[in-house]
């Protein structure tokens, strides 16, 4: 699992669920909140004295301690005099996600899981330690992000990207199992997910995106269908349902050729140095998405065979493969190295080109 | 016609241009807010912090009685120190007479600009004989008599929240070749859809104080420990006539006004620092603590301090007339850049080469990174073309252009180029508002009157026709 958020504060360690946090019972802990990836420094904090309510629910001690107006004479404004208004802002925000005008997810920082925190979870599940440098503070946190949800990636751009690329994602589904050996080939091809293909209803189908794929594939003639074998009836010596087609091979090996041509063209550029400019080098910036706009490559099917290629266990593998392939989550990723490519000027990435 | 004699000169531009037209005088000038710095400027020397000036001409000194050449190609007039003169006290410095003497000079124009961006008639204001107010001309010299003081605290209010919403940006002091504002050229840009940086907003609100005679005090921020003896240093400068270094510890100005008896501080700066508006017990504790604000990626702790009117004033006519590069250091020096908004960092550097260009560049992308922002852009001359934005590309193009008019060094061979920098993480955006402010002005939201909401598109473009 990716971590959603690791933010740090500057000058301090922070850890979670420490094995030595025991050694903290009894003393006084923080509840700290701060705002998407905006920085730790900022964020504001309230520090509850009573050490038994790590065991009450995160809700609970959001509504007893750190969003209770009430409270706002505890608050280290002496410190920080902007904390009221920022627990003001805070309030506002809880409130309005509580009554679904907001998309409100709250995550706890360090935490291993990228899913939203479950407020009526116990406190102590999910406290971390924060040990300043200078040994200046060492306490129990809390450490809790607010997002105000918005779809990373609008559902009719999904779509779109679907329409136009969601074949790959296919016929790679399709490689994949088929590595995996005949008999996992075969047993995958009888798997209730095909239901909607191989039993023409649609209706109710809760897979209709891989559904009406796979019969976009085998219109194409990538794909064929034995007529002779029943679907779902699984026996010892069944046979696989359908087959890949001398086109659809074809299609496949042409999706490696690319890969590899990708992977070998734009993998020495992952890490690199601008000024000066190197390859390779540690902490570099990842310049492959800008290099291949630059190359005048489709770059949304290149980042999708890289990734769906790297990753192939993860979205084909197990039994979720049906599910992942609904949700669409490696197009959210391909989203993302889009907005998050450089931009680095032409003369900076023909230096980039000539080490080559 | 094509002389004018230097007494006679002095003569006209001590009059408003108003008068002088009443006068007879046939002379327009091309744009009546320079006029009217440069009015101040001759004509009350002291309260702008400069000795009397006389006018010269091919090097040569023109008395009263000389005449100025206004032939064809004539050389440039010089405006030279007259060294003979004492050296201007900082006492003399006068802002407050300078904003009534503006404000006489330029009334219709300056009530004009700022009705149109307050919106009276929507703010379901009223006067103390519950008439709806209409216009700011209406409480000229009867402020607080027009008002109760719940109404003048959210007439302020109103004021505060137009300043606020004005974007900060440095765009404008590049278009309009000015690289600071005073108080009523904020007013003319903030209604063309401009903005400004603190000490212009502050000044902003310390020229509307002025006019309704409302009490005022200036604060002072830094991001270092405010020095103790800050107003000797400040007094040195300023008795120095530029030879002493700049106070550059100096990095924010705020100002707090009186209302009703109870004094409120106000920042209106933007650029993702929430407004405040706080009571005395809540400036208190922000100035005794200072508090935390991020404009673009880092973490602040802004140290305030309250000063003298004397120190606000100064520190103002010191940016408007002392300090000609003032834009170029808040763009490059403070790495203020030209915008701040809360989606975009519109930055800018001088490249001489592909290497600046490639540490530059790296170095940009790196704050990104550490701060988990979208990769910046990079535009320059080559590149214009691609921003997507038509109104965009068109403001950084011209920008582009008066950046070079105005940057002259016949030593520098580079370009400028700019970054653009998408803003992702959220910022703290709601703004600070004392419960006893909040109180009076009733129930919120509190929404800025729809002039302010105008973009600087609608700007551009009407400028551009």
């Amino acid at each position: 699992m990716n971590q959603k958020f690791k933010k740090e504060l500057p000058g301090a360690d922070s850890f979670f669920q420490p094995d030595y946090i025991p050694n903290y019972d009894g003393y006084p802990w923080d509840i700290r909140i701060s705002l998407g990836e905006a920085p730790l420094e900022e964020s504001y904090y309230f520090t509850v004295q009573d050490p038994e309510a790590i065991h009450l629910s995160i809700r609970e001690v959001l509504e007893k301690f750190a969003l209770n107006r009430e409270q706002q004479g505890n608050l280290d404004v002496a410190q920080y005099p902007e904390l009221p208004f920022l627990q003001e802002e805070l309030i506002l925000y809880f409130e309005n996600g509580k009554t679904g005008q907001l998309g409100l997810e709250i995550f706890v920082n360090h935490n291993p899981s990228s899913n939203p925190v479950d407020l009526d979870d116990p406190v102590e599940r999910y406290l971390g330690v924060c040990t300043f440098h200078d040994n200046s503070f060492d306490y129990r946190v809390l450490d809790l992000v607010f997002v105000a949800a918005v779809p990373d990636l609008e559902p009719e751009e999904a779509e779109n990207l679907w329409e136009a690329y969601g074949h790959l994602s296919l016929l790679m589904l399709i490689d994949y199992k088929y590595r995996q050996g005949p008999q996992a080939f075969t047993t995958f091809t009888h798997e209730s997910s095909w239901a909607g293909f191989f039993n023409k209803n649609t209706i109710g189908d809760p897979y209709p995106h891989f559904t009406a794929g796979m019969v976009r594939l085998e219109k194409e003639g990538m794909i064929r269908r034995f007529d002779d074998v029943r679907f779902g009836y699984p026996r010892s010596d069944m046979s696989a349902a359908l087959e890949l087609t001398p086109i659809g091979q074809e299609a496949i090996r042409e999706i490696h050729e690319k890969e590899k041509l990708y992977a070998q063209t734009y993998d020495p550029f992952f890490s690199v140095s601008p000024s000066p400019p190197a390859l390779d080098v540690p902490d570099g910036f990842d310049v492959r998405v800008q290099m291949m706009e630059y190359d005048n490559l489709d770059c949304v099917e290149a980042i999708l065979l890289r990734i769906l290629d790297d990753q192939e266990d993860e979205y084909f593998g197990g039994d979720q493969w049906a599910n992942c392939i609904e949700s669409v989550p490696f197009l959210l990723r391909v989203h993302e190295a889009l907005a998050y490519k450089t931009h680095f000027s032409t003369e900076v990435l023909q230096s980039l080109k000539s080490l080559e | 016609m094509d002389r004018w004699k230097v007494e006679n000169f002095f003569d006209y531009l001590a009059m408003s241009e108003g008068q002088a037209q009443a006068e007879g005088y046939l002379v327009e000038s091309s744009d009546p807010l320079s006029r009217e710095s440069l009015r101040q400027f001759i004509t009350w020397p002291e309260w702008t912090l400069n000795r009397p000036v006389k006018l010269a001409q091919e090097g040569r000194i023109l008395n009263g009685e000389d005449s100025i050449d206004l032939q064809g190609d004539c050389p440039a007039i010089d405006l030279v120190k007259d060294s003979q003169s004492t050296v201007p006290k900082f006492q003399d410095c006068n802002l407050e007479k300078r904003h009534r003497e503006a404000f006489l000079a330029h009334r219709t124009q300056i009530v004009g600009w700022i009705d149109r961006l307050l919106d009276l008639p929507t703010s379901m204001l009223r006067n103390t004989s519950e008439e709806p107010v209409q216009t700011f001309d209406e409480m000229i010299g009867r402020f607080v008599k027009c008002l109760t003081p719940t109404n003048q605290l959210k007439f302020m209010f109103r004021i505060a929240q137009v300043v606020h919403q004005s974007p900060f940006e440095n765009f404008s002091k590049f278009l309009g070749a000015v690289p600071f504002r005073c108080g009523y050229e904020m007013w003319r840009n903030i209604s063309l859809g401009f903005g400004g940086v603190c000490a212009e907003k502050t000044a902003a609100i310390q020229f509307l104080c002025d006019i309704l005679e409302i009490p005022t005090r200036s604060v002072l921020g830094s991001r270092q420990p405010i020095p103790g003896n800050f107003l000797e240093q400040l007094e040195t400068y300023l008795t120095s006539e530029g030879e002493a270094p700049l106070p550059i510890w100096i990095q924010h100005l705020l100002i707090e006004i009186e209302i009703g008896g109870c004094w409120y501080l106000i920042d209106v700066t933007n650029g993702n620092i929430p407004l405040l508006f706080l009571d005395e017990a809540d400036a208190d504790l922000f100035i005794q603590n200072g508090y935390r604000s991020r404009m673009i990626s880092n973490v602040e702790c802004l140290n305030l301090q309250r000063m003298p009117r004397w120190a606000g004033d100064a520190l103002l006519t010191i940016s408007e007339y002392h300090v000609p590069d003032l834009h170029f250091r808040y763009v490059f020096d403070q790495g203020l850049g030209l915008l701040i908004s809360r989606e975009l960092f519109v930055g800018a550097f001088f490249s001489w080469g592909q290497e600046v260009q490639a540490r530059m560049e790296n170095h940009f992308s790196s704050l990104a990174r550490s701060n988990r922002l979208l990769f910046p852009r990079f535009v320059h001359e080559g590149n214009l073309q691609s921003v997507a934005d038509e109104f965009l590309q068109e403001l950084l193009c011209e920008t582009l252009r008066c950046l070079r008019e105005q940057y002259r060094s016949n030593y520098y061979t580079g370009d400028f180029i700019f970054v653009l920098q998408p803003l992702t993480t959220p910022f703290w955006q709601h703004p600070r508002i004392s419960r006893s402010v909040s109180k009076a002005l009733g129930p919120g939201p509190f929404v800025p009157p729809p002039a302010v909401a105008q973009n600087l598109r609608e700007t551009i473009l009407r400028d551009a026709e």
